[in-house]
């Protein structure tokens, strides 16, 4: 089940980087990040600080929350934005309401 | 796969929104081109007046849409440092559209160029250049022989057009060396800008920043033409202050203002 739930998180990831930012941004990203690691959290942390050097903290901001909205939608679950939260603390709160 | 596309879930811009900018943009281009051929009948005092005019308005609402993208998506990170240069080079540009107009209007100096006006227009294309060098040097890998290729040839067949249209009249006209050497400089850094933005756009391609870059480089293209012709009409003596080759440049400011209105509601429905 949790291995169900991290695909759709790295699905939702792939996808909605690819459509914003476009599939070759997004790869050499994946490529300049390393090999992807079992441990989700520390997936994301690791990508979205070179989203944020990238792209910087604002559309990374918005690109976190375009994923996580997606990744809700997939869920059935609604979404509401927090001011100080981050994409883990999304991950986790949709892990949580799943369960 | 994911149930639903990301349209679904973060609309972005409005497919409606789209269809009423290039409404919008058409509009304007016919208005613009009405203006410019109604101006011809009037007084050359009025006529420098109304185009110098427009050119300030122009640049400065095209300035203060790239402002609002730097806004939008901050100046940090290598993405951020580009907007910044990009806001930067067009609101450079205002400023020297502005002390055109004044050397114009209130000095009364017959088109003045060169002038301090070009410290301006020149000193916009550096913050561009690093702006979008930055981004696509983090990317350099990522270009293949074919997408540098396409890159190059859009690049030459401005570098082509200048060569064939410039160089008997910078040869044979006596202009002294800075008006020739600004003649040929202003083209080729367009030219320059727009192969950059060429490249911004294949890098982003199939993204929802992609074609916002396209807009950018038609801009830079539509310069790079409206140069070509002002070096070639100050030169050969034909251009005057209101003549409507400058439409050229009315509509580079357009595609620029399309490019970031459209940059700053790529994510519409996010924070």
């Amino acid at each position: 089940m949790t291995q169900d739930f991290n695909d759709l998180v790295f699905t939702c990831i792939d996808e909605t980087l690819a459509e914003v930012v476009g599939v070759t941004i997004r790869d050499a990203i994946y490529f300049k990040e390393g090999r992807r690691t079992e441990d989700l959290s520390r997936h994301i942390k690791g990508l979205f600080a070179i989203l944020e050097k990238t792209l910087g903290p604002g559309l990374t901001r918005a690109i976190s929350l375009t994923i996580a909205k997606r990744l809700y939608s997939e869920l059935h679950i609604s979404f509401a934005e927090k001011p100080n939260s981050d994409f883990v603390d999304y991950v986790e709160e949709a892990k949580r309401q799943r369960t | 796969m994911l149930d639903k596309s990301l349209s679904q879930v973060v609309p972005g811009e409005h497919p409606g929104r789209i269809t009423k900018d290039l409404w919008l943009a058409g509009v304007l281009a016919v208005a613009f081109a009405a203006f410019y051929i109604l101006a011809q009948s009037l007084a050359q005092e009025l006529l420098v007046l109304s185009t110098d005019i427009l050119f300030i308005a122009i640049s400065g609402v095209c300035s203060l849409l790239g402002l609002l993208v730097v806004r939008r998506w901050g100046f940090k990170g290598k993405f951020g440092v580009a907007h910044l240069g990009l806001f930067l080079v067009v609101f450079l540009w205002f400023l020297g559209e502005t002390v055109w107009g004044i050397f114009e209007v209130v000095l009364r100096v017959d088109v003045p160029y060169p002038s301090i006006a070009d410290v301006f227009y020149l000193a916009g294309y550096l913050p561009a250049f690093i702006g979008m060098e930055q981004f696509l040097w983090f990317f350099r890998k990522e270009f293949t022989p074919q997408k540098l290729a396409v890159a190059a040839f859009s690049g030459l067949a401005i570098v082509f057009s200048s060569s064939v249209v410039l160089l008997y009249p910078l040869m044979a006209e006596s202009a002294d060396i800075l008006t020739k050497l600004f003649d040929v400089g202003y083209p080729l850094l367009d030219d320059l800008l727009m192969v950059f933005a060429v490249m911004m756009a294949m890098i982003l391609r199939k993204g929802r920043f992609a074609n916002d870059w396209l807009w950018i480089a038609l801009g830079m293209l539509l310069h790079a033409l409206a140069d070509i012709a002002f070096s070639y009409g100050t030169l050969t003596g034909w251009y005057y202050s209101g003549h409507p080759i400058e439409l050229f440049y009315v509509y580079g400011y357009l595609a620029l203002g399309l490019g970031f209105a459209h940059q700053t509601r790529s994510l519409d429905g996010t924070a």
